[in-house]
């Protein structure tokens, strides 16, 4: 492998020790980057199968379906009817034969595609690469420490989280099919096979989960423990980098939140393998449905906040360094945060509204979450004025930067609508539902997620991204995204439901064939995409242009590593003189003051 | 975008669409400015050589005035939603003695409507089952008991601006009635979108004779009506006017329910209040 003259560790480790069960908080942040990237792949891979679907529905999916001769007539023409010849002589029950045959998605299949593409996404991409990827390499970096406070734990903790994936892919692969009850598993038709037909699938999703639910509370520990204890000498709680607040509110979260799905995981396992009925309402007595809502949406309203709270500091982080100006409204950022913490324990019912609660419990539901609009602006407001009168560079990671407010500013307006009781009960399970989610997970996170990886990338590698890679996906992911999404609101005004396979089974959804279709090629598009990131990130990683130890003059500390940072990160621990966003000052001549740089003149001092 | 809003047929569905409408136009003119904002201050405060950023730490005055504001703004649009809500959701403020009570039950992947018959009470010899139709007369007063028999499900009237999800072993009391016109009508457009189902036509030349039935496809200038037994298609043009029967809407299931989730789906048929009449002197016959 690469020699490494710059480390100054002195004796060599064993590429096992160094590249696999390394305990070094950078090389774990990175294991969990390329994990999450492999099953964004595989998340997104499964939303085109099922996009096909919708815009063409009962049709043959392309290249590996059946031509239509072959589905009249038998008659084999292309190399994919031989291939379905092949699988339909054989006496094996093959997977392909009973998920989608002649390349026709049936709607069992259909279910247990947007069970995993969501599934995924959230628990096995969005989390670990916002969390355990730059929870890990930025945390001990951004507060000046050596390492994490219990590095065994957090080899640990990626470890499980591979372990969970594997428990997830076997599921793929189990009679009955994974999965089908929806990423949000509701109860019965989760609670038993008889309703789905799925077996071990279901209980597999909930082993892994559960798994993923240990490795996320390791993690959590680890960075709660490491945040308070081991900032290096200056930096207090008020000089933290935003994303490090983000981090840390977010390890909070995850500490109280999982255990809460780990409970409800473990009481749906008993149901269905050890015949207790807690989510299923018998004439005899037993459990109740809404008892799995209340405890999933208890875990998953916080679960949300965790998807964005990391990209809003990495936004943070973004917009001031390449505005060169302090973040407008520091504290009030910090405090946003926090009441979105807070306030999102109480809201979990307007996931509920159409559920039969009392109404009297949806007005309590709508208020709080109407509220929590509330920190969300402000937060936008204080993006905006930290770009207000500053020296903007667009960057790719601006760029980014950038896309993440506007396009969480819709899905916070389109949150709205739903906080609203009454147009709730219209646009409720509606593809209306399906917009807000990607608007603020997909133009929200992953955005931030691409720009934090190009803004870090120097630092995690020594190399630049290429830049005019990065800008063109950038702009093929923005265009392609707004594209596939924003029709997806339309359809949720016309009443387009979610979670159907076939629209054209409804006459008031007729009209909607042509934006189905639309949307669909426009998925495909953001898809392929992806594959640009993809190679710009490998490519990047041994041809990339060289970086200097700051590329970006940004004044956190991760910056006075050296590059490519060493094992225990500093060779001697900065001391921290001031606040992160120390730009432009006025009377300096640079327009960047590093934390660590020492004052000049102690009389001005004092924060 | 509102204008793909299915057409609204409940007396509480206005109220949902108005505050959908009011909502519409805060969010749009809330986008505009955000956005419009941003886009100049990319555009002014872009880098330009020579020219440093000014050090602006934030203002506590804006930062009030911007959260009291959108306090504001979301605490008056509460209060106007709490009372359309209630009037849909709570028990206590639906309208008493309704005209029409049923009980609709979800099971895999169908939705059972049983009619207590004219005891009026459910479980007797007179209940009816239907599978997937529901029959009220228009404008009439509806109470359902909804339940499920497996699965959740959820009970979707897009045009009446209705959802409930419907649960096992629970029974759930939602209301609705109809505000419709049966008045025959002179524009032919959309009937189809508008729920025409069972119509009666009278063609313009006065001396062919009136024709009933029901409307299975819908062009532009052209309907296609099944007659009797027979499919009969009529230009809208040689059509004097139109006076309906019978409206029908889809009840989707909008809660995921199993394999057949998709397609599971039931009609509203709401009546004329003849028409209705003699769909229950036909079932329960005197
Ligand atoms: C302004 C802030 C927000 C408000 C007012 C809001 C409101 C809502 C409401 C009321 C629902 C339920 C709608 C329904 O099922 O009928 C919902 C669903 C959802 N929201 Fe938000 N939301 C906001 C921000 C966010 C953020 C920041 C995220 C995540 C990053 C998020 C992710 C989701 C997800 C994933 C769902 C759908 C869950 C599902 O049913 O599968 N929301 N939101
Ligand atoms: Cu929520
Ligand atoms: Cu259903």
């Amino acid at each position: 492998m690469h020699d490494n003259e710059h480390t100054e560790h002195h004796h060599e480790e064993s590429f096992i020790r160094k590249y696999i069960f390394s305990l070094d908080h950078k090389t774990i942040g990175k294991q969990f980057l390329i994990y999450g990237l492999i099953m964004f792949f595989v998340g997104g891979g499964l939303a085109l199968l099922f996009r096909w679907q919708l815009a063409y529905p009962d049709q043959p999916l392309p290249i590996i379906g059946a031509s239509q001769q072959y589905l009249d007539e038998g008659e084999v023409v292309t190399g994919a009817d031989r291939m379905w010849e092949r699988i339909y002589e054989s006496d094996k029950e093959e997977w392909l034969e009973t998920s989608m045959p002649s390349g026709v998605i049936t709607p069992e299949f259909y279910n247990m595609l947007f069970t995993m593409h969501a599934t995924i996404m959230v628990f096995f991409v969005v989390v670990p690469i916002l969390v355990g990827a730059f929870g890990n390499f930025l945390i001990p970096l951004m507060i000046g420490t050596r390492d994490m406070a219990f590095p065994i734990l957090n080899m640990l903790s990626f470890w499980l989280a591979v372990l969970a994936a594997i428990v997830m892919a076997i599921g793929f692969f189990v009679p009955g099919g994974h999965a089908a009850a929806g990423w949000t598993g509701y109860a019965p038709l989760s609670a038993d096979p008889q309703w789905t037909g799925v077996e071990w699938g279901q209980n597999l999703w909930a082993i892994s989960l559960l798994i993923q639910g240990f490795s996320s509370l390791v993690g959590s520990i680890n960075y709660i423990t490491t945040i308070i204890n081991m900032r290096a000498p200056g930096m207090t709680f008020f000089r933290m980098p935003l994303v490090i607040w983000s981090l840390f509110i977010v390890a909070i979260l995850l500490l109280l939140a999982f255990p809460v799905l780990s409970s409800a995981l473990a009481l749906l396992i008993f149901d269905r393998l050890a015949g207790t009925t807690f989510f299923s309402a018998t004439a005899e007595g037993g459990g109740d449905p809404l008892l799995w809502q209340h405890l999933f949406w208890f875990f998953g309203h916080p679960e949300v906040y965790i998807l964005i709270l990391p990209g809003m500091g990495i936004a943070s982080e973004l917009i001031a360094v390449f505005s060169r100006k302090p973040i407008f409204g520091y504290r009030s950022m910090v405090w946003a945060m926090i009441a979105i913490a807070f306030l999102g324990w109480i809201v979990w019912g307007h996931h509920m509204f159409q559920s039969g609660m009392r109404s009297e419990m949806g007005n309590f539901f709508m208020t709080t979450t109407m509220l929590i609009a509330v920190p969300s602006a402000i937060k936008t407001f204080n993006w905006l004025g930290t770009m207000f009168r500053g020296s903007i560079r667009f960057t790719a990671p601006m760029l980014h930067g950038i896309a993440f407010v506007s396009m969480f500013v819709i899905g916070g307006l389109s949150g709205i609508y739903m906080a609203n009781t009454p147009v709730d009960i219209f646009i409720h399970d509606t593809y209306y539902i399906v917009a807000h989610i990607h608007y603020v997970v997909f133009g929200g996170s992953l955005f931030a997620i691409f720009g934090g990886i190009i803004f870090w990338f120097p630092k995690m590698y020594g190399r630049y991204m290429n830049d005019a890679l990065s800008k063109i996906h950038f702009w093929l992911t923005f265009i392609a995204f707004n594209c596939t999404f924003f029709p997806m609101h339309i359809l949720g005004v016309g009443g387009h439901m979610r979670r159907i396979s076939n629209p054209q089974q409804y006459e008031f959804l007729q009209v909607f064939e042509g934006m189905n279709i639309f949307i669909t090629m426009s998925a495909f598009t953001l898809g392929f995409a992806q594959l640009i990131l993809v190679f710009n990130y490998f490519w990047s990683m041994y041809k990339g242009k060289v970086a200097e130890q700051n590329p970006w003059q940004v004044n956190t500390l991760e910056w006075e590593a050296p590059t490519p940072v060493p094992h225990g990160n500093f060779g001697q621990i900065p001391t921290v003189y001031r606040g992160p966003y120390e730009y432009s000052v006025p009377g300096e001549e640079e327009d960047w003051t590093p934390q660590a740089q020492p004052e000049h003149a102690p009389a001005t001092g004092g924060d | 975008m509102l204008q793909w809003l299915p057409e609204n047929v409940s007396t509480f569905g206005q109220g949902v669409d108005n505050l959908f409408h009011a909502i519409y136009w805060l969010t749009v003119v809330v986008f505009i400015l955000v956005m419009g904002t941003l886009i100049v201050f990319l555009i002014k405060y872009r880098h330009q050589e020579g020219k440093k950023a000014d050090y602006i730490e934030g203002s506590t005055t804006l930062e009030i005035v911007w959260t009291v504001v959108t306090t504001v703004i979301v605490f008056v649009l509460a209060m106007f939603s709490y009372p359309q809500w209630n009037n849909i959701k709570s028990p206590t403020q639906f309208p008493e003695n309704p005209d029409v009570v049923v009980q609709v039950s979800g099971k895999q992947f169908n939705w059972d409507m049983t009619y207590p018959g004219p005891d009026n009470e459910f479980g007797t010899d007179d209940d009816l089952e239907l599978e997937n139709e529901l029959h009220v007369p228009m404008n009439a007063v509806v109470h359902i008991r909804l339940t499920a028999e497996d699965v959740i499900h959820s009970f979707f009237v897009p045009q009446l601006r209705l959802k409930q999800d419907a649960l096992p072993n629970r029974f759930i009391n939602v209301w609705f009635q109809t505000e419709l016109d049966d008045k025959p009508i002179q524009n032919f457009e959309r009937l189809k979108a508008k729920g025409y189902f069972a119509v009666t036509l009278t063609p313009a030349d006065a001396n062919t004779p009136l024709i009933s039935g029901t409307i299975l496809k819908e062009t532009e200038d052209t309907l296609e009506l099944e007659v009797g037994d027979e499919t009969q298609t009529i230009s809208k043009a040689n059509v004097k006017q139109l006076a309906p029967k019978v409206w029908r809407y889809e009840i989707p299931c909008a809660e995921l329910c199993g394999f057949g989730h998709s397609g599971m789906l039931g009609y509203l048929n709401v009546h004329t209040q003849e028409s209705y009449d003699a769909w229950v002197q036909e079932r329960w016959p005197q």
